[in-house]
């Protein structure tokens, strides 16, 4: 193939319903890493990636899922654009075979609108597990374009379509009018088409002359909007009205009775494509639902599934972290001081800053790792969606439906993600609303500092401290939205309308490649942002007003305290954290731990120094907090600032305005909440 | 209908075996709950953790549930022996590593790890009534595979 062909790029989008498969087949197809879950929703953004054919340089584009070629969510609204005004190449249509009402819903809408297509027929395992084999060569014959069948996971099928793609990159035609809209439609499609013909020539070059038709009878907002952007389109516009006032006198509601012709369509290719070769009956995901939804059983089931996950994650890793903190704390640190090449001060930065800071948090990173195992399996054998239904009920008390849960859950690994996924909620005030209570999720970055200080003052009931972080977070995210709800973003939850998926055993592939995805970043965290925080805290405490305070500052309290970092750290221990009871040690762990929430154990660890016993230890020896104190803290970092990270990707979403917004409301809430704890626990008289 | 479906032997046993555990269960759990207060319900078997007795209370509740929905929704029904047993072995089987878990802990941090602490741990309600159900699970799984491929 020739240099130029290459260069011009050959633009392949992935379009189908959600939760099709789009994003597997990307994966496999580039060898990218996309991320997949089995939910409805899953991609928010469109995803480049490429494929080499021979010597074709293919550009892949993964979309968001969409149910029809009208969009109501962000999400949909990136995809439909895509398809509508950027002219893909070629469109694959992911059919969802178990679910082929809906998707060929979808496939023919891009089809009426001309897009040169091939259509995979995914999941047909599924499909055959139900008892469903599907002619697919008819398929192909009634909708005129190729199919093949696909199952992503396992890439079969995947070497057909990749030849099918090679095949029409050369070019191809779809067929127009699979759908007859009945005589007195059809004819005034024919109307309207003369129309756009004398006054639109211009816009009929780039879309076929049917399909504005159809979507003008139908009178979709985003396509008048486009025909009255050309001269004379104001004119046609107006005889559409014309036109259909006058096919209302026949037909009652012109956008229904389309829909329902498609569907009478759609139903008669079902009809002729679909064999039950097993009659049809309860499958696996119906008997499992029949717990796993039940209003009584299923919340019982949610408990023991959340618990036992949670016993997974942080029990399960206990030994590791201990070995991980035993060997870079203890064996690394001491060896890094005994080397004797070594200047002082660099063994110092090496040992007491980053071994102990970086460090410090790297021990956690068996914990980490399991709770993303943990996350990745809630993800992808499909009981999100089950969650989301289960707590829809109470949710919609707080002015949120159900669907608000997917983007806390994530927000549980990563805030950052979780803001986004809030893209998928069509509600805009809903949206913005569970965007900004999206930092509420706990997430992965906050845990070594629960584990840290549970450790260091609760011990056997260190679990429990934990687990109620979890339960903390919850809450307040559902209070802070009902506080919105009621006075900022105005309205009620709009319902719960969200496909269930089958439950699907979760591949060890997917599993561990999400796993690793997640632990990648937590480690590029770490030897980045970590890093130069930490290094930084460093020199912060050997350094003065009186300039260099020698490496033994962090072995000595009078020294340290009269470092860069103590004066920084009284300012605000004597003054607003005074009556949190903090010292200034911890205050300048928060001050850094706007940037990462990790931060705030790493410079513990540098301030107060680590032995091989781990940072709990130190921190229970030195009685840097009393329960109430160490709780207080616990809260204090679950909610006091978004991260950098978050507050960024909060403005890209939302705009500045609500980036302020989140931060402010999120200091106030942690300063008060602290405040009341210290205050109740000495009102009972615990101190 | 469906009643037709499965040997009704089978299904009577799957469900009142299952059931029975359940009620083992929630007063197991309800024990633990008490633990604290009542020093007639503390024992080896259920400390006082409330984790746990939640989680038996759950596991117990769906367990028992079966029997109660035989009548009205056998799916209902086979479901709950099906999850509630699935849920209680894979208890047995957390548990049963956190007791591993907490023994390489004792050996990293150098301290000795009692044999009554192991023994304690594997014999803890959640452990202990999971070895019951992993031998009864081949026969709920059975029994739903056979219900679950009839019926479709
Ligand atoms: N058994 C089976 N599972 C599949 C197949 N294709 C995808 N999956 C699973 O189905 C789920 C959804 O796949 P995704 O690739 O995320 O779907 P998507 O179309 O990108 O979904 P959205 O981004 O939410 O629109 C994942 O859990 C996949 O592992 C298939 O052919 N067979
Ligand atoms: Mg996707």
């Amino acid at each position: 193939m020739s240099i130029e062909k290459t260069r011009k790029g050959f633009v392949v989008a992935l379009a189908g319903v959600p939760n099709s498969g789009k994003s597997s087949i990307f994966n496999k197809l580039t060898g990218g890493k996309a991320w997949v879950g089995n939910w409805p929703g899953v991609t928010i953004e469109k995803k480049v990636g490429t494929l080499r054919l021979d010597s074709v340089e293919v550009e892949v584009v993964d979309l968001p899922g969409i149910y029809g070629l009208t969009a109501y969510s962000l999400d949909e609204i990136i995809a439909r654009n895509f398809i509508v005004e950027e002219n893909p190449d070629l469109v694959i249509i992911v059919v969802n075979a178990t679910n082929l009402e809906r998707s060929l819903y979808l496939a023919l809408s891009i089809l009426e609108l001309g897009a040169n297509a091939i259509v995979a027929l995914n999941m047909i395992d599924l499909a055959r597990e139900q008892g469903i084999e599907i002619d697919y060569q008819k398929l192909s014959e009634l909708l005129g374009v190729p199919v093949v069948p696909t199952v992503a996971v396992t890439g079969s099928g995947l070497q057909n379509l990749k030849k099918l793609i090679l095949e029409r990159a050369k070019g191809g035609k779809a067929r127009l009018n699979i759908v007859n809209y009945g005589d007195d439609v059809e004819n005034a499609i024919k109307k309207v088409e003369e129309l756009l013909k004398s006054n639109v020539p211009e816009l009929l070059k780039k879309y076929p002359s049917r399909w504005i038709s159809i979507k003008l009878l139908e009178w979709d907002e985003d396509v008048i909007r486009k025909v009255k952007s050309y001269a004379g389109g104001d004119e046609v516009i107006r005889e559409v009205e014309r036109i259909r006032a006058e096919l209302q006198n026949k037909i009652e509601d012109l956008e229904l009775y389309m829909t329902e012709r498609r569907y009478q369509k759609i139903l008669e290719i079902v009809r002729s494509i679909v064999r039950q070769i097993k009659p049809k009956g309860i499958t696996w995901t119906d008997l499992l639902d029949s717990v796993l939804t039940h209003r009584v059983l299923g919340v019982f089931s949610a408990i023991a599934v959340l618990y036992m996950l949670f016993r997974f994650a942080f029990e399960i890793s206990t030994p590791f972290v201990d070995l991980f903190s035993l060997l870079i704390n203890g064996y690394l640190h001491d060896w890094i001081l005994g080397l004797k090449l070594l200047p002082p001060w660099l063994a110092s930065l090496l040992a007491d800053g980053i071994v102990n800071g970086v460090g410090t948090v790297l021990s956690f990173l068996p914990l980490i790792t399991m709770f993303f195992l943990g996350l990745a399996f809630l993800e992808d054998v499909g009981y999100m969606t089950r969650i989301a239904y289960l707590v829809d009920k109470v949710f919609s008390k707080f002015g949120l439906s159900g669907k608000t849960v997917i983007p806390l859950v994530i927000g549980f690994g990563c805030n950052v993600p979780a803001v986004m996924a809030t893209r998928a909620i069509e509600d805009e005030n809903e949206r913005k609303t569970a965007a900004l209570i999206a930092p509420l999720a706990t997430c992965s970055a906050r845990l070594p500092v629960y584990m840290v200080i549970a450790y260091a003052i609760f011990k056997r009931a260190a679990g429990g401290v934990v687990l109620s972080m979890y339960v903390w977070s919850i809450t307040l995210a559902l209070l802070v939205a009902l506080a919105l709800r009621k006075f900022v973003f105005k309205g009620s939850s709009t319902g719960f309308v969200m496909e269930m998926p089958p439950y699907i055993m979760p591949r060890p592939d997917i599993i561990s490649m999400k796993m690793w995805e997640r632990t990648k970043k937590f480690l590029r965290k770490a030897g980045t942002v970590i890093l130069i925080g930490v290094v930084f805290i460093w020199l912060l405490s050997v350094t003065g007003p009186s300039g260099f305070l020698g490496v033994n500052a962090l072995s000595s309290p009078e020294l340290l305290e009269h470092s860069w970092a103590g004066l920084l750290g009284r300012v605000f221990s004597e003054t607003v954290f005074k009556p949190l009871g903090w010292d200034w040690r911890t205050s300048v762990a928060l001050i850094f731990g706007f940037i990462a929430k990790e931060i705030v154990v790493g410079t513990m660890a540098i301030l107060y120094g680590v032995g091989e016993k781990g940072l709990p230890a130190t921190l229970a020896k030195l009685h840097v907090f009393t329960p109430v104190t160490g709780y207080a803290f616990m809260l204090f970092v679950l909610i006091y600032v978004p991260c950098v990270a978050t507050m960024a990707t909060i403005r890209s979403e939302l705009g500045s305005r609500y980036m302020l917004f989140a931060l402010t409301y999120e200091l106030i809430l942690a300063y008060l909440l602290a405040l009341t704890v210290v205050g109740f626990g000495h009102l009972i008289g615990v101190s | 209908m469906s009643n037709e479906i499965l040997a009704p032997k089978r299904l009577k046993f799957v469900t009142v075996v299952s059931s029975a555990f359940g009620v083992v269960y929630l007063i197991l759990g309800t024990c633990g709950l008490l633990a604290k207060t009542s020093h007639l319900c503390l024992t080896e078997v259920t400390p006082a953790n409330v984790g746990m007795s939640v989680l038996l209370i759950s596991i117990g509740a769906i367990l028992f549930s079966s029997i109660l929905t035989l009548r009205r929704d056998i799916t209902l029904s086979l479901a709950s022996s099906f999850v509630g047993s699935l849920l209680a072995v894979s208890a047995m089987v957390i548990q049963v590593l956190a007791v591993g878990a907490t023994w390489l802990d004792y050996i990293i941090n150098g301290q000795s790890f009692g044999k009554k602490e192991l023994v304690a741990g594997l014999l803890r309600a959640d452990a202990l009534l999971g070895y019951f159900m992993l031998m009864l699970f081949p026969v709920v799984f059975k029994t739903v595979k056979k219900y679950v491929i009839k019926s479709s």
